[in-house]
């Protein structure tokens, strides 16, 4: 086991080693690794946890940890890791590493200002840390296994070898910016690549049969995918990575370090979808739900909150996103051709 | 009658002689009818030249004129001017000013203006302003059972204290003017929902009843009819399975969010 934790770490510090960082990430970077866990087996890690406490929590994603109870290298030592909580609107985690006892690993710092388009991170993944560039936060995603819609920053690097889920993103400065949540393949990109790959394989297989003599042709490509890579040069291709939002991600953070490890995210309690016409179109009302409660039906059309216009489903979801648990809402509907005020307590998910 | 003569009844006839030599004259004058029709018609000219010499208020020579404008001046003269155009143009301000009312009227998708103080108590019935699509009544909404929720994974939790709320009723056929925000929803309504009312009474007495869907809490997307819906901005789906490569949740950009189901 011991000898697993040494050769996992080593892995991790000859990733270091091979000068792809520079000088400030790698400083960053030598801060950071106490801080940090690997998720999994010597020979299978998973995913990658941050400290958040001195007690030992760390975050994750949730996608990479199969089961309640994990191993993981920390800081050289091997722990055990159960599973606290899991936020299940963000598909982050929080896990208690046993024993905890080294103190090197300092607590993560979530950024505190927003990260700027073009700005260099490096995201720390299984296989160790590697230079990201942050393309944009203006988008927006909808988890599917909660329904919640989220703003999402979107970050590009180099794909390396080993898995990327839940790798966690840090600026230059060591400071926390997220978690991998999920990874999107540009078809342009590939196309290019692949292109190129499919292209540079044909020509040294066409000098290859010239060579030979005999016949000449072209033989058939059977496993391109495999022989790509070894004929490729140049970049590599590009990952397009999201995370949540700092404000989301400030959120989750806060809460698991609450005393209760609970989560709140702002919830009326209802599924929408997009109206015909403008609005958001009530779908589900959860019983006894706020909303519920409120006097929201099926079929509603919800066209304003507080005063603040709802034009589509993503414009309520961004609206709740900004409220607070307990403040009352103003909700205008429209239900049957009429409109109808609801005053609507904002509760949790 | 020589040119003395003449000149004498010229004379007699502006009475510039003597009374004596005056009748002597006359006499004369009227002894020769030539000399009394020259007489007679000095006469009218003298009584042409005093009626000349009158001249009446109004008929104003260009120098009297001139010198009335420098003397006094034009601002006296405004006032009257303004009066005019302002009684002349007062029912062409006040139709365009009902045009402007017609134009900017509140549509039936905003706010009524809430009475702040009523506003800062939820708990109690709100001071509203009638909507200009017709008259307000109110009635305590109903609250609502709903099957088939549950299947998601986020709990939720209710608010402490209950709230009341009040249903406010229009009447958007009133007079026949409805708003065409009013209108477009209305058709957008009678695309998925069938109403067992008329649709053009109070609310209460109108049934909504939701048009069948699939279980959207298993499904990201659900069907729609493919009526023209405005664009909507690209999204983000991020899915359960795993991508091949990274391993992580694999997302997929979708160009519109209209079918996207979202919780809140």
């Amino acid at each position: 086991m011991l000898l697993s934790a040494v050769k996992l770490s080593i892995c991790l510090l000859a990733t270091w080693a091979q000068g792809d960082l520079t000088n400030r990430e790698r400083t960053a970077w030598t801060r950071i690794l106490p801080s940090t866990v690997v998720i999994g087996t010597a020979d299978k890690p998973q995913t990658v946890g941050v400290l958040l406490d001195d007690s030992g929590l760390f975050i994750a994603q949730n996608d990479g940890i199969s089961t309640d109870i994990m191993q993981g290298v920390a800081n050289g030592h091997t722990v055990k890791l159960s599973r606290v909580a899991v936020d299940t609107a963000t598909g982050l985690a929080l896990l208690q590493a046993t024993p905890w006892a080294w103190g090197d690993g300092r607590p993560a710092h979530l950024s505190e200002k927003s990260v700027s388009n073009g700005q260099q991170l490096f995201v720390v993944l299984p296989s160790g840390p590697i230079r990201a560039e942050f393309v944009r936060s203006d988008r927006v995603g909808v988890l599917t296994i909660s329904r919640r819609m989220f703003p999402l920053n979107e970050l590009k690097f180099e794909s390396p070898d080993g898995a990327t889920a839940g790798g966690i993103v840090f600026t230059q400065q060591g400071e926390l910016v997220g978690a991998v949540s999920a990874t999107l393949q540009s078809p342009s990109q590939n196309q290019t690549q692949n292109a190129f790959d499919n292209g540079g394989l044909r020509a040294i297989q066409q000098a290859a049969a010239g060579n030979g003599g005999a016949g000449g042709g072209v033989r058939p490509l059977t496993t391109p995918q495999t022989l790509a890579p070894k004929l490729a040069y140049g970049p590599g291709q590009l990952t397009t990575a999201y995370t949540v939002g700092l404000a989301v991600m400030r959120r989750v953070v806060e809460g698991f370090r609450s005393p209760t490890h609970e989560v709140q995210h702002p919830s009326i309690g209802i599924f929408c979808k997009d109206s015909l016409g403008s609005g958001a179109l009530v779908e589900k009302v959860r019983k006894d739900g706020p909303a519920a409660i409120g006097g929201m039906q099926l079929g509603d059309i919800i066209q304003s909150i507080d005063g603040e216009r709802i034009k589509s489903q993503i414009g309520f979801a961004s609206t709740m996103l900004k409220k607070e648990i307990g403040q009352t809402l103003a909700v205008w509907v429209l239900r049957n051709s009429l409109q109808v005020r609801l005053t609507i307590v904002v509760g949790k998910a | 009658m020589n040119r003395k003569f003449e000149d004498n009844l010229l004379r007699l006839a502006f009475e510039d002689m003597s009374p004596q030599e005056a009748a002597a004259l006359e006499r004369e004058a009227l002894q020769d009818p030539e000399a009394a029709l020259a007489l007679a018609q000095y006469r009218q000219m003298r009584t042409g030249l005093r009626d000349l010499a009158e001249v009446p208020s109004d008929q104003l020579s260009k120098e009297r004129l001139r010198e009335a404008i420098l003397a006094r001046g034009l601002t006296h003269e405004a006032k009257p001017a303004a009066r005019s155009f302002g009684w002349s143009w007062m029912p062409v301000m006040a139709a365009g000013l009902a045009v402007l009312v017609f134009v900017y009227r509140p549509h039936a998708g905003t706010d009524p203006k809430i009475a702040s103080h009523r506003e800062a108590n939820p708990f109690t019935y709100p001071t509203i302003e009638v909507p200009p699509s017709g008259p307000v009544a109110m009635n305590s909404s109903k609250m609502i059972e709903t099957a088939g929720v549950g299947t998601s994974s986020a709990s939720f939790m209710s608010p402490s204290v209950p709230a009341q709320t009040v249903a406010i009723v229009t009447h958007p056929n009133r007079n026949g003017l409805r708003s065409r925000h009013q209108a477009r929803n209305e058709r957008s309504l009678n695309g998925l929902f069938a109403f067992s009312g008329t649709g053009t009474g109070n609310v209460m007495e109108s049934v909504i009843k939701p048009a069948p869907s699939t279980s959207g809490a298993d499904t990201a997307t659900m069907a729609s009819p493919a009526a023209a819906t405005p664009p909507a901005s690209p999204i983000v789906l991020i899915g359960n399975e795993k991508d091949g490569s990274t391993g992580a949740s694999r997302a997929t950009e979708v160009d519109s969010a209209r079918n996207v189901v979202v919780g809140g």
